[in-house]
C-alpha cells in the first residue's frame, strides 16, 4: 500500500483518494495533510473520490474527521468526485457527512473554494 | 382373479401413456440421488437407453459432473427437499448442443413412509419461453418506470424533476438513480423538484424525498422543493429533518426564480 | 467463494469479487454497491475486532429469485449487546462503531450470532 500524495494546486490542497486506507495508513494521511496545511497556510482542501467505487463507514469517517481538523486550522474542506451508486448507498446506510462541502468534479470545488476562502 | 388383474393392467397401461406423453422428463431417485426409473422423455432427451441410466447419479446424468449440483451453478432441490421435508422447485440453467441457454424448473417431490423419507420423484420442465416472457415483462416495467420519472433540463446548471403520482418505494429508487444520473450527464448544480402531482405525501414519502436530496447533495447540487403542501411540512417537521440549505415553494414559478437566481441569472420581459 | 480475512488487500479483493458475482446474477450498479459496501465494513470489523477470519459468498436460490449471501466468521472476542450493536446510532467508538446497523439497511436480511470469547458468524442477504 503507498502513500496518498498530497498536491498542492493554487492556494489549495488536493487529497486524490485511490487506493484502500486502513488504520495506520489513514492516521498518516491525517497527519500529513494537517502538516501540509500548517507548512503552506493553504485556505482550502479539496477531498477527490473520483476513482472510488464503494465508500463505507470508516472512509467517511475519516472524511469527516478530516473535515473537522481542517476546519480548526481555519480552512474548508470540498469533497469532489463522489459517483452517484455511492452517494447513493451512503445516505441509504445513514452516512452523514457534516461540515463538508461537495462538488461534482474538482474544477467546481476549485471555483468553490476560490470564491468563499 | 381376472377382473382385478384386467384392472391393475388397464391401471399400468393408463400410467405409461401419461409418463411417456407428457414433456416432463420424470425420475425417481433413492434418497442418495441413484436413478431407480425414469420415463422415456429422460432417454429422449439425454440420448441415452435405460440401462446406462438406472443406477446412475442423478447429477451424472443430468450435470455430467460426479458430486451433487451445488451454487455458484445449480443448485440440488432434493437436498433442500431431504433438509426441509418438503417439495422443493428450483432454477436451473442449462445449455443445449448450439450452446444456446435453457432455463429449466427442476422439482423434488420427498415420498414418505414409514421409515421417513425414502426416495424422490424428481420432475424437469423447459421453462425458457415462460422465463423470457417473463424478462420480457420486466423490461416493459422498467421502461414504464423510467419514463414516469423524467428529469427535464432547464437550462445550463438547472434541471427540475416533475414527479406526478404515488411514490413508491420502488419508484423513489429510480427516481434516486435517475436524478443523479441527470446530474452528473448535465453537469447540473440545482434540481428543482416538483411534488405538485403527488397527491399524498407521508413521513414516508418525505423521507424518501429527503434521501433523494441529500443524494444529490453528495454530488454538489442543490435542490428547491416546489409544491409543497401544508401535509408535507407536518411530515417533515414529524420526521425531526434539518432541511436547512433546501429552498421549498409551493409555487413553482416562485421556485424557477429562486433556481435562475441561484446561478446568476434573472428572467425579464423582452 | 470462500476468502480469508487477513489483510487491508483481502478487503479489497473481496470487494471486487462481491461486486462482480453481484453484476454476473444481474444487480444493478446500486446494489452492487450496495453489497460491496457491506463487504467492506464487515470484513474491516474482523480485522479489526478479531485479527482474521473468514468470509464467504455465494449465490442462492428461493423460488423463482436469485440472490446472494454473505457470512463473515470469527474468532474473535464476540459481541456483548448484540441488539445494542444493530440499533442505530450505537457505536463502540466514535462514528459507526461496527457498521451493522447501516448494513442492516443496504442488506434484505441480516442475522448477528455471536458468542463471548468464541467468535461471531454475521449472515447478510439480498435478493434480486
Amino acid at each position: 500500500m503507498s502513500k496518498i500524495p498530497i498536491m498542492k494546486i493554487e492556494d489549495f490542497l488536493l487529497v486524490s483518494v485511490q487506493t484502500e486506507l486502513h488504520d495506520k495508513l489513514a492516521e498518516e494521511l491525517q497527519k500529513d495533510i494537517v502538516e501540509r496545511l500548517a507548512k503552506t497556510n493553504a485556505k482550502g482542501v479539496l477531498i477527490d473520490v473520483t476513482a472510488l467505487d464503494v465508500v463505507d463507514s470508516f472512509l467517511g469517517r475519516l472524511i469527516g474527521d478530516t473535515a473537522g481538523m481542517t476546519r480548526i486550522m481555519g480552512a474548508k474542506t470540498v469533497l469532489v468526485g463522489v459517483q452517484p451508486a455511492v452517494a447513493i448507498t451512503l445516505v441509504e446506510f445513514g452516512i452523514e457527512l457534516r461540515g463538508i462541502h461537495t462538488a461534482l468534479n474538482m474544477e467546481r470545488g476549485l471555483q468553490w473554494l476560490r470564491k468563499n476562502v | 382373479m381376472p377382473e382385478d388383474q384386467n384392472q391393475a393392467t388397464h391401471k399400468l397401461a393408463i400410467y405409461e401413456k401419461i409418463f411417456d406423453n407428457v414433456d416432463e422428463e420424470i425420475m425417481l431417485l433413492s434418497r442418495d440421488l441413484k436413478i431407480l426409473w425414469t420415463n422415456k422423455k429422460v432417454l429422449t432427451s439425454y440420448g441415452l437407453d435405460e440401462a446406462s441410466v438406472i443406477s446412475e447419479s442423478c447429477h451424472k446424468v443430468t450435470h455430467h459432473i460426479d458430486h451433487i449440483c451445488r451454487p455458484p451453478h445449480d443448485i440440488c432441490p432434493v437436498e433442500v427437499a431431504l433438509r426441509t421435508g418438503k417439495p422443493t422447485t428450483v432454477h436451473h440453467t442449462h445449455f443445449d448442443h448450439h450452446g444456446n441457454k435453457i432455463y429449466v424448473e427442476v422439482s423434488a417431490y420427498p415420498v414418505h413412509d414409514d421409515d421417513g423419507i425414502t426416495e424422490f420423484i424428481h420432475i424437469s420442465r423447459n421453462v425458457t419461453e415462460r422465463m423470457m416472457a417473463e424478462e420480457r415483462l420486466r423490461e416493459h416495467q422498467r421502461a414504464i418506470l423510467e419514463l414516469s420519472t423524467p428529469v427535464v433540463k432547464l437550462w445550463d446548471g438547472i434541471i427540475t424533476l416533475p414527479l406526478i403520482g404515488v411514490i413508491d418505494s420502488n419508484r423513489a429508487k429510480q427516481i434516486m438513480e435517475n436524478l443523479l444520473e441527470a446530474i452528473v450527464r448535465t453537469q447540473a448544480s440545482i434540481a428543482v423538484i416538483d411534488i405538485t402531482g403527488v397527491p399524498m405525501v407521508d413521513t414516508e414519502v418525505a423521507d424518501r424525498l429527503i434521501r433523494t436530496i441529500k443524494a444529490a447533495g453528495l454530488l454538489g447540487t442543490r435542490c428547491i422543493l416546489v409544491g409543497t403542501k401544508p401535509d408535507i411540512a407536518q411530515s417533515i417537521v414529524n420526521l425531526g429533518i434539518d432541511l436547512t440549505g433546501v429552498e421549498t415553494f409551493s409555487s413553482l414559478q416562485v421556485g424557477l426564480e429562486a433556481a435562475f437566481k441561484q446561478v446568476g441569472l434573472r428572467v425579464v420581459r423582452a | 467463494m470462500q476468502i480469508e480475512i487477513k489483510t487491508v488487500e483481502d478487503i479489497v479483493a473481496s470487494r471486487s469479487l462481491a461486486k462482480e458475482m453481484a453484476k454476473e446474477i444481474g444487480f444493478g450498479i446500486v446494489d452492487q454497491t450496495k453489497i460491496a459496501t457491506v463487504i467492506s465494513e464487515l470484513t474491516r470489523n474482523i480485522i479489526k475486532y478479531a485479527v482474521e477470519g473468514l468470509l464467504q459468498i455465494s449465490i442462492i436460490e428461493s423460488i423463482n429469485r436469485k440472490g446472494l449471501e454473505i457470512i463473515c466468521e470469527d474468532r474473535g472476542p464476540g459481541i456483548a449487546d448484540i441488539e445494542l450493536a444493530l440499533k442505530p446510532g450505537y457505536s463502540t467508538s466514535r462514528g459507526l462503531g461496527m457498521g451493522l446497523p447501516g448494513a442492516k439497511k443496504l442488506m434484505d436480511e441480516l442475522e448477528v450470532s455471536s458468542e463471548m470469547g468464541k467468535g461471531t458468524r454475521i449472515t447478510a442477504r439480498k435478493w434480486l
